[in-house]
């Protein structure tokens, strides 16, 4: 044997079997004192305490309009927590009983929560007042799985007004819950969505040690809440407020923006929603019945609505025609039509205007012109211009759900309907027909475009300018803006936009009269645009609006935006 | 020639299994998907005993002769790890094989003790000379580096542990202790006073002393020891414990098993429990005493001590006598690649021991 032959290994076993020992006998001792000195009252601990973690909700940041108007505020409200570790389902009747829902109902609602692990408490009745907590609490001691949380309320003094703007909270889906703590609500759509990161808080958490009659021991303080940060975005509350009554009964959408800087000053969709039915958790009918409202109240027809624009993209037209080659004094004669490929496109005035120049088919909106415009360049030498102007793409508003509408081209036609693009398609796009769509606020951004001569600008609603909202310039040499913008003009002093002349503001502007077809009955509806900016030097604000079923662009869209410029001059210090 | 196999250890290992599944099968009905954990933790005993027998029949040299190749593998594995390994609880320490999910730092235990005792099998010396601790140096440190990368604290401290052991017992001269211990003392002091972070230092502060932040770590201290304590003298039975039930417990079915042990048994199973596994690393180190030769007598007490060390944490973390580090309880605690890495050696001193009167 190795070590009987070497005792110093033999002495060096022996020595960690006295350790080894040594380490036993302390944990045996340590076990004894534990269990047999200590058990009583550990069990005691065990028995009689329970613990329970309690969270302590962190306030969801405010969200302030431009001059300084809270538009989504949060208030103090309560929710009964269920704690499911001691819930057992016999009493389900009963304790539906005392929460005054149906044992169905509340059944529901624990089930939602069936991937929240076990040990922590979950919501089953909200937004309680204090009046209602105060009865609750004299009964409490029945129903010992249930307490009482403070939960703050997610609350939107204006209602419908921002609906699509600030958005709503909800609920998270599995997905987004992966991110959370705890069971928070978050940002759903609009500015809540997009800065939720920033507006949310961290919760905090709290120990409570409870006996088994439900009272209060002791408490404990794990992490304290971290609040959210408050935003402030650029929409002006009582403009916001005139367009949204402007818009009256009308569906449609109104964009006010800054061709400086890329701030939207206004924003608004008709039909809206009051978001704070959507925050609620337990209301899942509300939610059905405005999914399916007519006149779908949670489209954002200002960046989801995509329309075929009419007339209003005239201007971008004129603008791809001079870069090919034409001149402000290109004239060409209307006769009330002009026949290509043995169809005859028409203008909309049946007499004919004449003879125009550039400028004054833009203020007269001559179809005829625009029409030769197109045959002289062809879509090869329109397409690249439009798509400068952020024609077809996501303009990349601050808010989420975007559509990039429609820049039809050959290639497009050909994979989509499998036939050639034909000389009418041209005539049709030049004037903002045929399969051509944009969105309200891709209207505003080519207005702002325009009146800012090339510059591009990433619109959005945080109250923030500066370079990142800067995308660079359009390359078209000033004189060409210049032409378009005399056009523009001259449609306010003596064109089709009149209404406008007598505010004592140099306006620029373009009226649309745009056709579609829409919804199951393939009815024809007449969209009524307007687009236009001021002032004509170092302009402010650059409108887009649209009422759907609002008939030629004179009869409701320019009225809306006389009562935009109007409220411009008298409170133009609110958009500096 | 008396006493070819060591009956007593055999019988400390199959009882130590029998309680393991016995606290198990309480522990993992707290656990989702439990009863799988039940059935998979069966099946990889069967493999572990049919891997120990083949470790107990066929001769410890032969596989000490294979060390630097088993060992080669080893290393590879845990390199493999790092760079394909999936992540649980923050540590990359598994590797995906289909069905089963091998932690390949479990076997690397065994491979480094192997590894040792190949390099000094031919040695006579009674002392280590400066060359032979660079070398077991190396061994040992390859392996705890690359588990210190996943990061894994608890199972790279028990390979640096057991190494420790090894090297103590092989002997070194008293001033090479002394160089030692001012060397550790020096770098020690200087990390502490001009590397760390203060963060850093408030974890290593938190890591001795868990009452330092009473509401993380210290939570479940607090909450093992009221389910330890709460069990009593005959605890509160089988499945009747509401510590581990209420899920107050963490990891109830790995690092903290034997407070549902002793929640559910009370100190008179704890006595039990302990008398076992006391049973178990006393016999090794008896094993150790006669084997025949030096890598056989290494091989005992490596295993012997890195047992020793996993109990004395996985038993002491959950009644507040050791820092909580997550180290599994031996035959106790889930988990396959550690239960075959355990039967394994148990198969190997067993060969020891069988061997222990002549080459053959």
């Amino acid at each position: 044997m190795f070590s009987e032959s070497h005792p110093v290994f033999r002495s060096r076993i022996q020595f960690f079997y006295v350790v080894v020992m040594g380490v036993f006998l302390m944990l045996f001792f340590r076990y004894w004192y534990l269990q047999i000195v200590q058990g009583p009252s550990y069990f005691q601990a065990a028995t009689e305490n329970t613990l329970r973690e309690i969270n302590i909700p962190s306030r969801r940041g405010r969200i302030y309009s431009k001059e300084g108007t809270i538009l989504a505020d949060y208030k103090v409200a309560y929710d009964i927590m269920l704690d499911r570790s001691s819930f057992h389902p016999d009493r389900l009747i009963s304790i539906a009983g005392f929460l005054g829902v149906s044992p169905e109902e509340l059944q529901h609602r624990i089930r939602r929560y069936k991937r929240v692990p076990l040990y922590k408490p979950v919501p089953v009745l909200e937004n309680l007042s204090f009046d209602e907590i105060v009865r609750f609490e004299a009964r409490k001691k029945d129903y010992p799985e249930v307490f009482v949380e403070l939960a703050p309320q997610r609350f939107y003094p204006f209602g419908k007004l921002f609906a699509h703007t600030i958005g709503y909270i909800g609920e998270p889906t599995v997905k987004e819950a992966q991110n959370l703590v705890t069971l928070q609500k978050v940002g759903k759509m609009g500015i809540e969505k997009t800065y939720d990161s920033i507006l949310r808080g961290k919760d905090g958490t709290r120990r409570i040690v409870v006996d088994s009659s439900n009272h209060f021991i002791r408490t404990q303080l794990v992490q304290e809440p971290i609040h959210g940060k408050d935003l402030s975005v650029s929409l002006i509350l009582p403009l916001q407020k005139l367009a949204m009554n402007s818009l009256g009964k009308y569906q449609g959408a109104v964009v006010v923006m800054s061709p400086r800087d890329g701030r939207i000053f206004a924003m608004v969709s008709t039909p809206a929603f009051d978001p704070n039915v959507l925050t609620f958790r337990f209301r899942e009918k509300e939610w059905e019945t405005l999914k399916t409202a007519p006149g779908n109240p949670m489209l954002n027809r200002a960046i989801q609505g995509a329309y075929p624009p009419g007339s209003t993209f005239k201007p971008l037209v004129a603008l791809a025609g001079l870069n090919a080659g034409l001149s402000p004094r290109t004239r060409f004669t209307c006769t009330g039509g002009l026949e290509v490929g043995g169809r005859t496109f028409l203008c909309w005035k049946k007499e004919g205007h004449g003879s125009l120049s550039l400028t004054g088919a833009i203020a007269h909106s001559c179809n005829v012109y625009f029409y030769h415009v197109g045959l002289q360049i062809g879509i090869d030498k329109l397409l690249p211009v439009a798509r400068e102007f952020g024609i077809g793409t996501k303009t990349g508003i601050d808010i989420p759900g975007e559509r990039k509408g429609l820049l039809p081209s050959p290639e497009w036609k050909r994979s989509k309907t499998g036939r050639p693009w034909f000389p009418g398609d041209t005539l049709n796009t030049c004037i903002g027909q045929g399969y051509l769509l944009i969105t309200p606020l891709q209207a505003a951004l080519l207005t702002a475009s325009i009146a800012n001569d090339g510059k591009l600008l990433t619109p959005h609603l945080i109250n923030k300018t500066g370079e990142k909202w800067t995308r660079g310039k359009i390359d078209l040499p000033p004189g060409d803006f210049k032409a378009v913008k005399r056009g523009m003009r001259m449609m306010v002093t003596g064109g089709t936009g009149m209404a406008l002349s007598g505010l004592g503001l140099p306006i620029c502007g373009k009226t649309g009269t745009a056709q579609t077809v829409s919804g199951a009955d393939r009815k024809a509806l007449e969209l009524s645009w307007f687009i236009g900016f001021a002032p004509v030097r170092n302009p402010e604000i650059a409108i887009a609006v649209i009422a759907e079923k609002g008939g030629h662009g004179t009869d409701t869209a320019v009225p809306i935006a006389s009562k935009l410029f109007k409220f411009f001059i008298d409170n133009g210090e609110k958009f500096r | 020639m008396k006493g070819r196999f060591d009956f007593p250890l055999f019988l400390a290992v199959i009882l130590a299994l029998v309680l393991g599944v016995v606290t198990l099968s309480s522990a993992a009905a707290t656990v989702k998907g439990g009863d799988i954990l039940i059935s998979r933790q069966l099946i990889w005993i069967c493999v572990g005993l049919a891997l120990g027998i083949i470790a107990f029949i066929v001769n410890y040299r032969v596989w000490i002769e294979f060390a630097p190749v088993l060992y080669g593998i080893a290393m590879g594995l845990l390199i493999l790890v790092l760079l394909l390994g999936s992540t649980v609880h923050g540590s990359k320490s598994w590797l995906d094989l289909g069905p089963f999910r091998l932690q390949p730092s479990e076997p690397v235990k065994l491979t480094v003790l192997l590894m040792l005792a190949w390099l000094f099998r031919r040695d006579k010396t009674s002392h280590l000379d400066f060359r032979g601790i660079f070398k077991s140096a190396v061994v040992v440190g390859i392996p705890v580096v690359l588990i210190l990368f996943q990061p894994d604290f608890g199972t790279a401290s028990t390979i640096l542990v057991m190494g420790a052991g090894v090297v103590f017992l092989l002997g070194m001269r008293p001033r090479v202790y002394v160089i030692l211990f001012i060397l550790i003392g020096l770098v020690g002091f200087g990390s502490w006073n001009y590397m760390f972070k203060p963060y850093q230092k408030e974890r290593v502060l938190t890591f001795f002393n868990p009452e330092r932040d009473p509401l993380g770590r210290g939570y479940h201290v607090i909450q093992s020891k009221v389910a330890v304590g709460s069990g009593q003298l005959t605890g509160r039975g089988y499945q009747k414990g509401t510590q581990s039930r209420l899920k107050y417990l963490p990891e109830p079915h790995t690092d903290f098993i034997f407070a549902v042990f002793a929640e559910e048994f009370g100190f008179v199973g704890i006595a039990v429990a302990l008398a076992i596994l006391f049973l178990i690393i006393s016999r090794m180190l008896n094993i150790a005493r006669l084997a025949y030769d030096k890598p056989g007598m290494m091989i005992a007490f490596g295993v012997a001590m890195l047992l020793f060390y996993q109990i004395t944490v996985s038993t002491g973390m959950i009644v507040g006598l050791v820092p909580t580090t997550g180290i599994p309880l031996p035959f106790f605690s889930y988990g396959g690649s550690g239960i075959i890495t355990y039967l394994i050696m148990t198969g190997l001193v067993l060969n020891v021991f069988r061997n222990r009167f002549h080459r053959i």
